[in-house]
């Protein structure tokens, strides 16, 4: 059982660890990605611990490599980061009675696994308690990862191309997907996001890829708003 | 645009939406229907990115029985069934491998 006298570095860890076993596969991925680009391997190296989103890092790596031009990989790249919005916002009442300068750096940690773990704690916890228990996971989260980025470049070398680990990326992409498809608008989402995509995808400069994310979001939206 | 500047850009846009209601918006509200939009952004963009990466700029006709629609479909039912990353993709791969080594 869990009291509110536990140490919170003791409880972030614990809460955090299991939710790192994924971003082994996930941050080996990007580093061989990124060993086997074209790009510079310090910067795809050092977005790791700068940009902290596995998500829009493969997405705009992937992008690249496969030649699309930087201002549509970066589109792509953006919308996927807006997610963190919605995060932000939710969080921002229970980071309101902390210190401007634990706001500033608290904020690199709003990420999907330390976001999720904090909305399920209870809200009267005490600042300094919440402080340490949300930067402890962050700095575990953003090491681990970067840590896996690393051993990933530095195997990348060894992995033949012939390995297509490049296809990771998309059976990653379609298990995030179907683990989060917890509800009929994220399902009526996630097909419309694809079908729109496919038959829109002879559009110049992968903007299939865009139509279909903006098509399924609307229609995801839409399905809610009817089902309520 | 360089992939440096890509690299920072992207940085900078990244905190900017973590941090904006913590630091500047505190007690403002998200429109509802930006709320509710929001909630289906990830879904259904990575959903558009498997496609497009699966099809690539070939339309409908890139769904044609392939290698990695194979493995695209056993990673499916195996995320399904089992929900587990790390597991559905050693399938994936694996998968994919025997089908480009089986591919007639």
């Amino acid at each position: 059982m869990r009291s509110p006298h536990d140490s919170p570095i003791r409880e972030g860890l614990l809460d955090i660890w299991p939710l790192l076993i994924p971003v082994v596969p996930f941050g080996l991925v990007y580093g061989v990605l990124v060993a086997e680009s074209s790009t510079s391997t310090f910067w795809g190296w050092l977005a790791s611990p700068l940009i902290v989103a596995g998500a829009s890092q493969l997405t705009l790596i992937t992008l690249l490599d496969e030649g699309t031009a930087m201002a549509s990989a970066l589109a792509s790249t953006f919308v996927i980061n807006a997610r963190h919005l919605m995060y932000s916002a939710a969080i921002a009442p229970r980071f309101s009675s902390q210190p401007l300068w634990f706001r500033v750096i608290g904020s690199f940690s709003v990420l999907d696994q330390t976001f999720a773990m904090l909305s399920l704690r209870s809200e009267e916890e005490d600042p300094a308690y919440v402080r340490r228990y949300w930067l402890t996971m962050g700095m575990m989260f953003t090491a681990t990862w970067t840590l896996f980025t690393t051993v990933g470049i530095l195997s990348g070398e060894a992995i033949p191309e012939s390995w297509r680990v490049e296809f990771a990326v998309s059976v990653l992409f379609l298990s995030l997907v179907i683990n989060g498809v917890k509800a009929p608008p994220s399902a009526v989402a996630a097909s419309t996001g694809f079908a729109v995509a496919v038959v829109a995808s002879p559009l110049p400069n992968r903007t299939g890829l865009l139509v279909g994310a903006v098509s399924g979001v609307i229609a995801g939206a839409i399905t809610e708003t009817n089902s309520r | 645009m360089t992939f440096w500047m890509a690299v920072l850009l992207l940085t900078v846009v990244t905190y900017f939406t973590r941090s904006i209601f913590v630091l500047t918006l505190a007690g403002r509200e998200l429109p509802p229907i930006l709320v509710t939009a929001l909630n289906y952004v990830a879904p259904a963009t990575l959903a558009a990115l498997v496609a497009s990466l699966l099809v690539g700029e070939d339309g409908v006709g890139g769904l044609a029985p392939s290698p990695e629609l194979v493995a695209l479909l056993v990673s499916g039912l195996v995320a399904w069934r089992w929900r587990r990353t790390e597991l559905t993709m050693l399938v994936g791969m694996v998968a994919l491998w025997l089908s480009l080594w089986a591919w007639p």
